[in-house]
C-alpha cells in the first residue's frame, strides 16, 4: 500500500514537471474567438512574436511542430476560432524525415477530441492513451525522461546562456553546418508529412480557409551549408495549387537580424513581420 | 502488445481483476477470460494471425482425442502426421516459404537453368515458432501415450493461446502447463509479489540493458566496414548483452505475469554467461527450446549413443536445426553448426556432463580456473553471435576479418553513453554473479527482510528504467521474429 503511495507521488512529481517544463507552451493559448488569421510553423515562426496582433493575427507556431501537428491546431482552430486564413511554414526541411520523427504529436494531442478525424490515431483508444494516459502516466512517455533529467542537471548546474547575436558568432560555418546535417540527413522526404499537407489543404477547402504558405528568412552561411537541398514542400504545396511566397535570402546580407543560423531574433522577428504585412497585404 | 508498452501495463490489472475478483469462483470462467485475453493480447498485432492459432488449436485438439481412440498403429502414426503437418505446414509457409523459393532459383540457375518463381510477400506472424513447437509437444506426448489427451476444449485453448508466454516463450511442455489449467488457482500474496519481482527485474534486462545495447550493436554491425577491429569486438559484446537481455528479459517477465495468474513456468534461462563450458552453456540457455529438441529430435534419432559418427551426424543436426528455427537465413545455420563444432570435442571426450552445479557455489569469486573458462565460454558465444547478428555470411565473414586487423589496438571512437552502456552492463553482471543461485537474480536479497531498503532498492529500479531506459521508440524484442 505505502509502496504503492511512494510510486503515486513519484509519478505525481513527474506530472508537475513535465507540466511545467515541456507542456506549457501547449497549455492556456490565449486565443480570441474572433481571430481570422493564424501563423503555423515551428520555431522559425517564434521570433515574429505578436508582433502582427493588431492585424488580427495570431502567431500560433511552437518550435519543432511538424504538419501533423499543424494539422491538429487547424482542427481545433476551426473549431473554436473564425478563421479565414493560415501562414503555413513550407520551409526546405519540412518533410524531411527530422522534422517526422522530431515532433510535437504527444502534446498537440491537446487539440483533439474523441469526434476528430485526427491523421495519426486510428481510433478512440489511441486518442485516450495519447492525450490521458502518457500525459499522466509520464513514466510511459520515454519523451519525458529528457525533460526530466534535463530538470535534475539544472538543480546542480546552471545551463549555459547561449548567445542571441549571430552577427558577433565565431563559429558559423561549423554551427550552419551542424544544424544543416540534422535538418537534412538523408535524401528522402516524409511520405507521412507530405500526405498530411493533402489532408490540411483538403480541409482548408472544404472550410474556405484560404493557405498562404512562406518560406522564412535564413542566414547566408547556412544557405550555403544547405546548399539548394530541399524536401520539397514548397513544390508539393504548388501542386496542390498553393502559391508559397519565398523569403529565404531576404536578409542574407542582415546578420544582425539572426539569433543563430536558421533563426530570427527580435529585431529580424519586427523586421520579418513588416515585411510580410507588406507583402502579404495583411 | 509488448510486454514493455502502456497498453499492456493497462491490460494486464485489468486481467488480473477480472481474473482474482470477478470470475475466482470458477475455473472455466477463469480459462475463458484467459483465452479472451490472450486472443485479445495476440489479436493486437494482427487479428487475422488469430485464425492460425485458432486452427492449430483445433486440429491438435481433434487429433490428440483421436489418438486416445485409436489402437492401430498406422492410424496413430497418421494422426500424428496430420498434426506435425499442419502445425510444420504453417510454419513453412510463413517462415521458410521464400528462403526455399530464393535458394532453389539460385541453384538453378547456377546450373545455368532459369526458373521463374517468385518469392511472396509474407507478414511472418509474431512467435509462430513458439506456439506451433508447444502445440506439437501435446500432439507427440498424447502419441507417446505420456499424456492424457484433454477434451475441455477452452483449457487446451488456454495451454496453447496463453498470453504471458504466447509470442516468445518458454515453450511449455503440455505434460507440465495443461494440468495447471484443469487445477484450482488460489492466489496467493507471496507468489504475487515474487512474480512482481520477477517482471520488474524483466524489465531492467530489456528497457535499460537490451535497448541500451542494441543502440549500439545496431550502430556497429550496420556500418562495420567503418569501424576499427576493437570497436567490432565491442560491437559483438553489446550484441550478446542484448540478446541476452532482451531474451531472458522477455522470459522473466512472462514467468513473472504467469505467478500473478497462479501458474508456474518453466525456467528457460540460468545465467548462461557463467557457465565453464559450451555443453553448460546449452543447458543454460533458452532452456525450453534446448530441452524440445533434445526430447522430440535428438533422442529419437538416438543421441548420444552408438557410433561417433552417428554421435556427430545426431550433435550436426540438432544444433543446424535449431539455427534454422530462429530463422530462414544462411547466418543462422552457421551460427548452429559452428555451435555444434564447439560442442562435439565435449562430447567426443565425455566431458559434456562436466560442469553441472553452479559455479563457485560456496565461495564469493570464482577461482582462476573457473574464470578463465567462463571468460573462454563467454568469447565463443560471443564470437557464434556474430553470425546470428550479421545480415548475411558475407557480412559476418567480413565482421570477423575486421576484428582481425591493427585496428584491433586502437582505442574506438564511441559516444559517451556507449561507455554508460559499458558501466551498466558491468553492474547487471555484478547482480546476476550474486544472485547465480536463485531463480532470478534478485529473487531472493537480504535486503528484502527490512522494508525501507527493500522498497528503495525497487524504486532505484525503477527510477534506473526511466532515466536510462532507451528513450528512442519501443525496441521490439528480438525473438518475436521468431
Amino acid at each position: 500500500m505505502f509502496f504503492t503511495l511512494g510510486l503515486i507521488l513519484i509519478n505525481v512529481a513527474l506530472i508537475l514537471i513535465v507540466e511545467k517544463y515541456y507542456n506549457k507552451p501547449y497549455n492556456n493559448i490565449p486565443i480570441n474567438d474572433q481571430d481570422e488569421i493564424f501563423i503555423l510553423a515551428d520555431s522559425h515562426g517564434l521570433p515574429l512574436k505578436q508582433n502582427l496582433r493588431e492585424s488580427g493575427i495570431y502567431n500560433f507556431a511552437i518550435g519543432s511542430d511538424s504538419y501533423f501537428d499543424i494539422y491538429r491546431k487547424i482542427v481545433y482552430l476551426i473549431k473554436y476560432t473564425n478563421m479565414n486564413k493560415i501562414i503555413i511554414t513550407a520551409d526546405d526541411h519540412t518533410l524531411s524525415i527530422y522534422r517526422e520523427n522530431s515532433n510535437n504529436i504527444d502534446r498537440s494531442v491537446k487539440f483533439i477530441d474523441y469526434n476528430d478525424n485526427d491523421f495519426l490515431l486510428e481510433n478512440n483508444y489511441s486518442l485516450m492513451k495519447e492525450k490521458y494516459l502518457k500525459r499522466y502516466l509520464p513514466i510511459f512517455n520515454t519523451k519525458t525522461t529528457g525533460i526530466v533529467e534535463g530538470f535534475f542537471r539544472s538543480m546542480f548546474k546552471k545551463p549555459k546562456v547561449r548567445s542571441l547575436d549571430w552577427d558577433s558568432f565565431e563559429n558559423k560555418k561549423k554551427a550552419s553546418k551542424a544544424r544543416a546535417k540534422l535538418q537534412f540527413k538523408g535524401t528522402n522526404s516524409s511520405e507521412r508529412l507530405k500526405s498530411c499537407i493533402k489532408e490540411i489543404v483538403n480541409l482548408c477547402k472544404l472550410q474556405n480557409i484560404k493557405i498562404i504558405a512562406i518560406k522564412y528568412p535564413l542566414s547566408k552561411d547556412y544557405l550555403t551549408e544547405v546548399n539548394g537541398r530541399n524536401f520539397g514542400a514548397d513544390e508539393y504545396f504548388a501542386e496542390l495549387g498553393i502559391k508559397t511566397y519565398d523569403f529565404t535570402k531576404i536578409y542574407i546580407n542582415n546578420d544582425e537580424y539572426f539569433a543563430n543560423q536558421d533563426h530570427l531574433n527580435d529585431l529580424g522577428g519586427k523586421k520579418f513581420a513588416d515585411e510580410l504585412k507588406k507583402r502579404l497585404n495583411l | 502488445m509488448f510486454f514493455n508498452s502502456i497498453d499492456f501495463a493497462i491490460f494486464l490489472p485489468i486481467v488480473f481483476f477480472l481474473y482474482w475478483f470477478v470470475f475466482s469462483k470458477s475455473i472455466k470462467w477463469q480459462n475463458i477470460l484467459i483465452v479472451v485475453a490472450s486472443y485479445v493480447f495476440y489479436g493486437w498485432w494482427d487479428w487475422r494471425f488469430l485464425s492460425l492459432i485458432l486452427f492449430s488449436t483445433i486440429i491438435d485438439y481433434v487429433v490428440g482425442i483421436k489418438l486416445k481412440k485409436e489402437e492401430d498403429h498406422t492410424k496413430r502414426l497418421i494422426l500424428l502426421w496430420i498434426s506435425i503437418g499442419v502445425n510444420i505446414g504453417f510454419l513453412g509457409f510463413f517462415k521458410y516459404y521464400n528462403f526455399f523459393i530464393d535458394n532453389f532459383t539460385t541453384a538453378f540457375s547456377f546450373f545455368g537453368k532459369d526458373i521463374a518463381a517468385n518469392s511472396l510477400n509474407i507478414i511472418l506472424p509474431v512467435g509462430i515458432s513458439f506456439y506451433t513447437f508447444q502445440t506439437l509437444s501435446y500432439s507427440i506426448d498424447v502419441y507417446r501415450k505420456k499424456l492424457e489427451p484433454t477434451h475441455d476444449f477452452i483449457a487446451f485453448s488456454a495451454f496453447v493461446s496463453f498470453f504471458p508466454q504466447l509470442v516468445a516463450g518458454p515453450i511449455e511442455r503440455a505434460t507440465h502447463l495443461l494440468p495447471q489449467f484443469y487445477k484450482k488457482r488460489y492466489f496467493k500474496y507471496h507468489n504475487a509479489v515474487l512474480g512482481l519481482r520477477q517482471i520488474l527485474w524483466g524489465l531492467f534486462k530489456k528497457i535499460v540493458i537490451a535497448d541500451n545495447c542494441a543502440k549500439f550493436s545496431n550502430m556497429i554491425f550496420n556500418n562495420s566496414s567503418e569501424y576499427p577491429g576493437s570497436a567490432l569486438i565491442l560491437g559483438a559484446i553489446f550484441f550478446a548483452f542484448q540478446i541476452y537481455g532482451d531474451f531472458s528479459g522477455y522470459s522473466d517477465i512472462a514467468i513473472g505475469t504467469s505467478r500473478l495468474f497462479g501458474f508456474d513456468l518453466m525456467k528457460n534461462f540460468a545465467y548462461p554467461y557463467f557457465s565453464r563450458d559450451i555443453a553448460e552453456f546449452w543447458r543454460r540457455w533458452h532452456i525450453s527450446l534446448s530441452t524440445w529438441f533434445r526430447d522430440y529430435l535428438y533422442i529419437p534419432l538416438g543421441g548420444s549413443k552408438g557410433s561417433t559418427a552417428r554421435k556427430v551426424r545426431n550433435t550436426f543436426i540438432i544444433f543446424i536445426v535449431s539455427g534454422f528455427w530462429h530463422g530462414a537465413n544462411w547466418t543462422f545455420i552457421a551460427w548452429g553448426a559452428l555451435n555444434a563444432i564447439y560442442f562435439l570435442p565435449l562430447l567426443l571426450m565425455n566431458r559434456n556432463r562436466k560442469n553441472i552445479g553452479t559455479v563457485a557455489e560456496n565461495s564469493l569469486f570464482p577461482s582462476v580456473r573457473e574464470f578463465i573458462s567462463i571468460m573462454i565460454t563467454f568469447s565463443l558465444t560471443t564470437f557464434a553471435w556474430i553470425f546470428f547478428r550479421a545480415t548475411s555470411l558475407n557480412h559476418a565473414l567480413g565482421y570477423i576479418k575486421g576484428i582481425f586487423t591493427k585496428s584491433v589496438i586502437e582505442i574506438p571512437d564511441l559516444p559517451k553513453k556507449a561507455l554508460i552502456t559499458l558501466i551498466l552492463i558491468l553492474l547487471f553482471v555484478m547482480i546476476e554473479w550474486f544472485g547465480r543461485n536463485k531463480e532470478f537474480a534478485i529473487a531472493n536479497m537480504k535486503i528484502y527482510k527490512y522494508r525501507i531498503p527493500k522498497w528503495m532498492f525497487y524504486y532505484s529500479i525503477i527510477i534506473i528504467i526511466y532515466i536510462w531506459g532507451n528513450n528512442s521508440d519501443n525496441i521490439e524484442f528480438i525473438y518475436f521474429q521468431f
